[in-house]
């Protein structure tokens, strides 16, 4: 995995400054090869329970701004699961299987 | 860099942020006028997309004004030895001097990050982004309006 020990202390930090207890937090993406450089911050957040699309946009402006806070400006993209719905983007499906889970808050 | 340029340069930013200012706020005569538009509004009805277009392109001005010329204008305005500092240290001391909040700047950036996205097959989606993306455009005028009327002259 390629995120530093600030990072992945800062992902948990916010993810349980932000999202309802109870949820996890996956890293997916080029960041969980070793073999390749840069590339943006990949995650999927798993809430207990779906939200609607507004609350969606919404958690993933509060936990991306205070990591913007944290350890500053970059590329980071949130997928938010939607639990309890059929939910079949490839998107979450990769990530639950290749992803690395960093924070369960 | 003599006061009569500096002033020059602050000039010359405010004038920019005035403008996309103005065009927000005419479009936000228009938009007010309507009910919140749904997502299938959004998505078929070809002056409310350009309307909304035309608050998103401006938002997105108005914040790089902001950054690039009104953010280091300020700061040589009020003779704070700005030039090596990184942006994040530029915003911390004009959050300091009560010129912004630097947390809402924050938010506001990712906002304007994810309007990059299109999020194809998740109307739901764009639709919640856009609408996200005009209530900070409106927030992000307060913000600009606050910050010129704490300008000394």
């Amino acid at each position: 995995m390629r995120l530093t020990a600030k990072e992945q202390a800062s992902i948990g930090s916010a993810a349980r400054s932000v999202l309802p207890p109870g949820s996890r937090v996956l890293l997916f993406g080029s960041r969980t090869d070793d073999s390749r450089r840069g590339g943006d911050i990949d995650l999927l957040v798993e809430p207990p329970v779906a939200v609607d699309a507004a609350e969606e946009v919404a958690l993933c402006n509060r936990l991306a701004s205070l990591l913007y806070c944290l350890i500053g400006e970059r590329r980071i993209d949130i997928v938010v699961a939607r639990p309890g719905t059929a939910d079949n983007r490839l998107v979450v499906a990769e990530a639950r299987r290749l992803g690395i889970a960093l924070v369960q808050t | 860099m003599s006061d009569q340029v500096q002033r020059a340069r602050l000039d010359a930013a405010l004038w920019e942020c005035d403008r996309h200012v103005a065009a927000l706020d005419e479009a936000k005569v228009d938009w007010r006028a309507m009910t919140t538009p749904s997502a299938l509004d959004l998505e078929t009805d070809s002056s409310l997309r350009r309307l909304t277009d035309q608050i998103l392109y401006r938002f997105t001005k108005l914040q790089d004004s902001m950054g690039e010329r009104l953010v280091p204008a300020t700061l040589s305005w009020l003779r704070e030895p700005h030039e090596a500092w990184a942006m994040r240290d530029r915003l911390d001391r004009l959050e300091r001097l009560a010129y912004l909040d630097v947390a809402q700047w924050l938010a506001w950036r990712d906002v304007r990050n994810r309007l990059a996205h299109e999020y194809p097959g998740d109307a739901a989606r764009r639709h919640a982004v856009v609408l996200a993306a005009v209530k900070a455009a409106e927030a992000l005028c307060a913000a600009y309006r606050s910050w010129k009327a704490q300008l000394p002259a």
